[in-house]
């Protein structure tokens, strides 16, 4: 999630440096989206490890 | 600024920081009931100067030294970075990957430790003295970075982060008191999920306005971020409780 999270926050960065006047003034809805798209990819990842792991304990 | 607007203000670094003092408030009623009160006391009032030491140093320099948009960058940064591992610990706990954080399983194991560990009369109580010291050092230095965070603006921002922190300190440690008993009745996950997606959202709003970004309405954005932090947050939770099997939240536990 940590690795995550500080790639969008260069990516951002990146935006924003990169970018004209109009890309600075959506760098920060950009990185809202980034990092919830994280939040969803990063906790259904952590739903898959748990699945797994209580399926080979049952075995 | 009129009582309303300074209670609104305070309100995020209040919630924030009355996390902190329920951890260390809970240790150092542990000490206390075990022990005495006369070390984990002391302990409590010399980590409180050395806190004190501290931010009186770093936060003369933060304000003299760093500019302005430096300091909302990298405090957006590490609120950002802070909060959603809190958020994510809330929703695998909320999901039951995790087991709930429980502050009176914590306070028994607390009890348990102190009483193995034994103590002689008429000794100065070090174990005690150190127990709290750490935990109220730690803690408080949570609740400076989250003061310090909330209070980057300056001005009614700062203060109302003081204020906040201040009356979140006074609160928890009169329910300690009054209670003398872990602070079971406070429902940390439930604080822990709100705090994550606050600290998330300031760092998000405070980021992107050290990159030159002007959110509109200025901070009437804040909300609407926490809301969608909450919203996503809260449908992790609902997808991952339909990916583990029924019964399987109960399982998981014991991992």
């Amino acid at each position: 999630m940590a690795i995550g999270a500080l790639i969008a926050l260069a990516i951002s960065w990146l935006l924003a440096v990169a970018g004209g006047d109009r890309t600075q003034q959506i760098v920060g809805w950009a990185l809202l989206a980034m990092v919830l798209v994280l939040i969803v990819a990063n906790l259904y990842r952590a739903g898959l490890v748990a699945r797994a792991r209580m399926s080979s304990a049952r075995r | 600024m009129d009582p309303i607007t300074l209670a609104i203000h305070a309100t995020p670094a209040f919630v924030a920081s009355a996390v902190e003092f329920v951890e260390a408030t809970t240790i150092v009623l542990a000490v206390g009931v075990t022990r005495g009160w006369r070390a984990p006391l002391l302990g409590t009032v010399v980590a409180t100067a050395a806190l004190a030491i501290i931010i009186g140093t770093l936060g003369v320099a933060l304000v003299t030294v760093v500019p302005e948009h430096l300091l909302k960058g990298v405090v957006g940064a590490l609120l950002l970075l802070f909060g959603l591992r809190w958020l994510r610990k809330a929703v695998l706990r909320f999901a039951g990957i995790v087991a709930i954080h429980d502050e009176e399983l914590i306070y028994l194991r607390e009890l348990a430790e102190l009483r193995q560990q034994g103590l002689r009369k008429n000794e100065f109580d070090w174990v005690g003295f150190l127990v709290a010291f750490k935990a109220v050092l730690l803690e408080g230095t949570e609740v400076a970075f989250i003061v310090i965070a909330f209070g980057a603006a300056g001005g009614v921002a700062l203060t109302s982060a003081v204020v906040g922190a201040i009356v979140a300190g006074i609160f928890v440690i009169g329910l300690g008191i009054a209670l003398q008993k872990p602070l079971t009745m406070v429902p940390e996950n439930w604080l822990k999920f709100g705090v994550g997606a606050m600290l998330c959202s300031f760092g998000v709003f405070w980021f992107a306005e050290a990159l030159g970004m002007t959110w509109p309405g200025d901070a009437l954005s804040i909300p609407l971020i926490v809301v969608a932090f909450l919203a996503v947050s809260w449908l992790a939770v609902r997808i991952l409780k339909a990916l583990l099997p029924q019964g399987a939240q109960i399982e998981a536990r014991n991992f």
